[in-house]
Formats: structure tokens, sequence, C-alpha cells
């Protein structure tokens, strides 16, 4: 039997891998240049100056981005025990987003001032969040979904304020652009940056999954198992902004990918250990991808990203909700 | 017998209510102590402030040591907890449940080590839940999960097991086998073990001293082995007044007045 639901997980394992390789492949093809392996070996300037620069960046940031969300989307998860915690839905992301904002409309809108930005002002997204939680005095953690959600509406309030004195032929657009999000303007010298703190964060919170298994028990047991419970919730929440911090600083919003990736993950291998992390962050990427793929295929435009990415989301959290919200 | 455990003068206050007041009491090793009372008389008080989750005024000693200057982590080396109910909310394999006793054993990257599995697949045999090492923890019944927390006890491997009415959800059968093992575990490893326990028949089957806190105060002390009949009457009564113990063949029994 477990033989069977082992054998049965690593199939799933490794068609999302293989399904993720071929969602690679076709979106280096796949765009309004369109690409084949004979253009790249032609040795032909433009074939290869859009690979190099637009195509193969795009696809690196949407597998990257979808790996981060997925893998940061179970820390939430698993810190607030909730399955509807991620890092739209307690705020992380629309606060990154009122930072981006102010970074274009008040900073002239740089790589590294939005970044910038974008990160602290999901962090502190993040911790008026738990903030708000405790003034209940309760600690239940449905009061911190609650305060994320009052605190999201917050920051879309602000958003809103921002874009209502933004100038709409300067700075309108690029508001728009973030709180969409899309990777059409990805290029090669925003990856780096970005890439590195993602990847180091989403490293750290990798290496620390058995502190976040622990964390996943009462606040009582993870104590009296030697977790220095508020450090380690607050470390965590740390990587985990950080790492959406870095991605949606340049991707802009996206929806629902940090709440869908870790939980079909979960749904799929009963088990939240580093394997279905990894596992959650895979499906993220595959997702990720495929978003792309449709919003660049689909129409004369490219479209943005949260449009597919919701599509795809949002009937899931109906179910969700249907069944009870029953952990996965 | 050698003292592992004492609670100094131990008083605890939520605004201006004390729940606990000025409690004093040692725990022997190879000994497991019942704790008694009534809800809301300040048990679970008791468990949080060893557990370091309240302040509280006075001392808590294990081996010497005052609770205050440890970390978490070396707590968790002295102090294993058996909840009354589990707080995993996510599916996880029953191996992997206990085997979060080993964590406070752990480097804050580490992994189990080889032997540290095998001890964790010994506990699962000895609670009797091999065969389900593999199973999704949700989906054990109440009393198998007890059980899962029990094994994750037994690998923490710590000198003081603190056990806050783990019968809860058991079965009198497994009721039986939790409180063998506890037994069991504590004579062998010379442990203490301190249990706040709600049948008072049942503290009497399994505890070799019994302590009875009423309103937050230790209102007596007794070890049913070396105690008179009007010595157990006496305590008894403070916390049940239609309580009458009696001793049959060497064994404590508990009956009650009926009502006239």
């Amino acid at each position: 039997m477990q033989k069977q639901f082992a054998n049965k997980w690593m199939i799933c394992f490794g068609a999302a891998l293989v399904l993720t390789g071929a969602a690679f492949v076709v979106s280096l093809c796949v765009g309004r240049f369109p690409l084949s392996v004979s253009d790249l070996l032609s040795g032909q300037e433009l074939p290869v100056r859009v690979f190099w620069r637009l195509r193969l960046p795009r696809t690196l940031m949407a597998v990257l981005a979808g790996f981060v969300l997925g893998v940061a989307g179970s820390v939430y998860q698993t810190v607030f025990q909730n399955p509807l915690a991620s890092p739209d839905i307690i705020g992380v992301s629309s606060g990154a987003t009122v930072g981006a904002a102010c970074a274009i409309l008040f900073f002239g809108g740089g790589l590294a001032v939005t970044a910038a930005m974008a990160f602290l002002c999901a962090l502190v997204t993040v911790f008026v969040t738990l903030g708000l939680s405790r003034l209940s005095g309760t600690r239940r953690l449905s009061s911190v979904v609650l305060s994320g959600i009052a605190v999201n509406a917050f920051t879309q309030a602000i958003l809103m304020l921002l874009k209502l004195s933004a100038d709409p032929q300067k700075h309108l657009g690029a508001i728009e652009y973030w709180v969409m999000g899309s990777l059409s303007d990805m290029t090669a010298s925003k990856l780096p940056l970005s890439a590195a703190v993602s990847l180091v964060s989403t490293g750290v919170i990798l290496l620390l999954h058995r502190q976040l298994l622990l964390l996943s028990l009462s606040e009582e047991e993870a104590g009296m198992l030697g977790v220095s419970v508020e450090k380690m919730r607050f470390l965590l929440l740390v990587f985990a902004t950080l790492a959406v911090a870095s991605i949606v600083s340049v991707t802009g919003l996206i929806s629902f990918v940090g709440l869908l990736a870790p939980h079909v993950a979960r749904l799929l291998t009963k088990d939240f250990r580093l394997p279905t992390m990894v596992f959650g962050g895979v499906l993220g990427s595959l997702l990720l991808l495929v978003a792309d793929l449709l919003a660049r295929s689909i129409g004369t435009a490219d479209l943005p990203l949260s449009i597919f990415t919701s599509f795809l989301g949002a009937p899931f959290l109906l179910f969700l909700v249907i069944k009870g919200g029953k952990m996965a | 017998m050698k003292e592992l455990f004492s609670a100094e003068e131990i008083s605890v206050f939520y605004g201006e209510k004390q729940v606990l007041n000025r409690l004093s009491f040692s725990l022997s090793a190879g000994e497991v102590t019942g704790l008694l009372g009534k809800n809301g008389g300040g048990k679970t008080t008791l468990f949080r402030s060893i557990c370091g989750q309240l302040p509280y005024e006075g001392r808590f000693l294990l081996e010497g040591k005052d609770l205050r200057s440890c970390s978490a982590k070396e707590r968790a080396q002295r102090i294993s907890y058996l909840p009354q109910r589990h707080g995993i909310a996510f599916s996880l394999p029953v191996v992997e449940v206990v085997l979060l006793g080993v964590s406070p054993w752990l480097s804050l990257f580490g992994q189990p080590t080889k032997a540290q599995r095998q001890a964790v697949m010994e506990a699962l045999e000895q609670v009797g839940l091999a065969e389900l090492s593999h199973r999704d923890f949700l989906t054990l019944s109440e009393g198998q999960k007890q059980l899962c927390l029990l094994a994750r006890t037994m690998v923490q491997q710590a000198g003081f097991w603190l056990l806050d009415e783990p019968d809860a959800a058991l079965d009198v059968e497994n009721k039986q086998l939790l409180f063998r093992k506890v037994r069991q575990m504590v004579a062998a490893g010379q442990k203490a073990a301190l249990m706040a326990i709600h049948d008072p028949q049942l503290a009497l089957g399994c505890c070799d001293r019994l302590l009875f806190l009423k309103e937050g105060a230790l209102a007596a002390s007794i070890v049913p082995k070396t105690a008179t009949e009007a010595e157990m009457t006496a305590a008894f009564r403070l916390l049940y007044p239609k309580a009458r113990p009696f001793l049959r063949q060497g064994k404590w029994f508990l009956d009650w007045e009926e009502e006239q």
C-alpha cells in the first residue's frame, strides 16, 4: 500500500518535471518572434539576440517565480496553519505592489529602488498583519487571516489612491503593470538581482524545512520540542517575504500561484515535508510557464499573467471553500 | 529517592487574579505523580508555567537547574510534554510525527540520524503502531494519535515527563496501555513524571504520589502506598466531598457516598 502510494507520488513528481521541461522548451520557442533551433544555429544576429536577451530570461523568470511563490506559499500556509494563507491573501504581494507603486511615483522606478521599496512594504505588511492579529489576544489563526484581509483591503485602498494621483501618461501604465503582473518586459538585466535574492531566500527556507515542520504544530507543542516559536516564525516569514518581494518587484502581482501550488502538492503527497515543498515549487513553475505561454499566445498583445493564474486558481479556491477549508 | 524536579513558591497571576498561590512540591526520579484538581483549579496554568509559556513568580528547578535559565531547546531536552490533544494541522506520516521528538537534539539545519530513526521504529513497536508507521497521522483514531504522541515523548529522551490529561481521548484498553508504558519508561529510565489526570480512580491505580490542587493552592500531597485510610479520605474529600477511598488486597479503590 505504502509502496503503491510512493510510486504514485514519484510518478506525479516525474510527470510535473517532464511537463515543466516541455513547457520550458515551448516557452523558449513561442512568442511574437517565433524561434527554432535552426534559427539559433543559423548564426543570424536577431534570433540569437532575442533568445539571450528576451526569451531565455523571461522563461527562466517564469520557472524561478513559480518555484519561489510555490515554496513561499507553503511557508505562509504552514506558519499560519491555514491552507488559505498565501502571499497574496495575507497582503504580502499587495504590500510589495504598494511599495513598487511608491517607487514608481516618487523615486523614479529604478530596479534597485523598486525592489527595495517592494521588499520593505511587503515586510511591513506581514508584521502589521501579525501585530493586528495579536491585538485580539486569542492567537487564533483565523484572526491572522482576517487581519490579512483587512490589511490587504487597506493596501488596496492605498494603491487606488496612488493610482488616482498618478500621471496617466507617465506612471499609471507602470503601476497597472505591477498590479496585474507580467513577464513581457523581462530582460536579461533584470534577472540576476531578483534571482540571487529569491534563490538565497528560498534556499534558506528549504534548509529550515524541519523547523517549518515544527511550526505546523500548536505553539505549545512546538515550544516543547525545542523551537523558539516567535523567533523561528519571524525568521521564516522574513525569508518568505524576501523571496516573494524579490519576485514581484520584477514581475508585479501574480495571483494564486502561492496558494495553489503547495496545496496541490500536499493533496497529492498527503505530506508537507521537504520533497512536497520542492514538488509545490515545481508545480508553481509549471503553472506560471503555462500562464505566461497563454498570456503571450492569446490575443495580439501580451496579456497580464494574473488573468491566467486566477482563472486556474479561483475555481480551486472555491473547491476548498466547498470542502469546508479542510487541511490537505 | 533522588529529587529530580521541584517547584518553589510558584505564583501565577492573570491580571489581578491569582491563579496559582505559592505552590511548592518536589518530584523524585522513578516516580509518577498524579495532579488532581477540578476544572479551573490551576492544572493547565501550572503546566504552561513549567513549559515557559506563562510568567510566574518563584522558581522551578530541574536537576538543580532553574528552568528560567534554559533555552527552548535545553528545556525540550530536559522535559517531554504530552499534550491532551495533538496540534498537528497537516497530513504527515506517523513515523515523521514521532521523529519530531528528536528535534531538541538536532542542530538548526540538522537531520535525524539512522540511530534516531531506529529508535523511532522501536518506540512505535512499543506502543503497537509499527504497522501504521506510514499512515497519515490525521487518519488515525484519537486513541492511536495519543499513542503516537506517547512514542514521540519516548524518543525525546527527556528526564522529566509532563503529561496533560493524556488519557482524555482513549478507550479503557488504550488507557491501560498508555499508563503501563508511562510507568515502565519512568521506572526504567529513572525519570520523573507529572501527570494531570481527571479520573481519581485511575490516578490511584497508576500514580506513586498524588498532588491535590484546589483553587490554585496545593491542598494535599499523599503517597497512597504508605497513607492510612483516614489520610486518604481527608485528602480526597478536599476535592471530592463524597469520595470514600478504601484499601483492598493492597490496592486503593474509590467509592462514592450516595446522595441522601
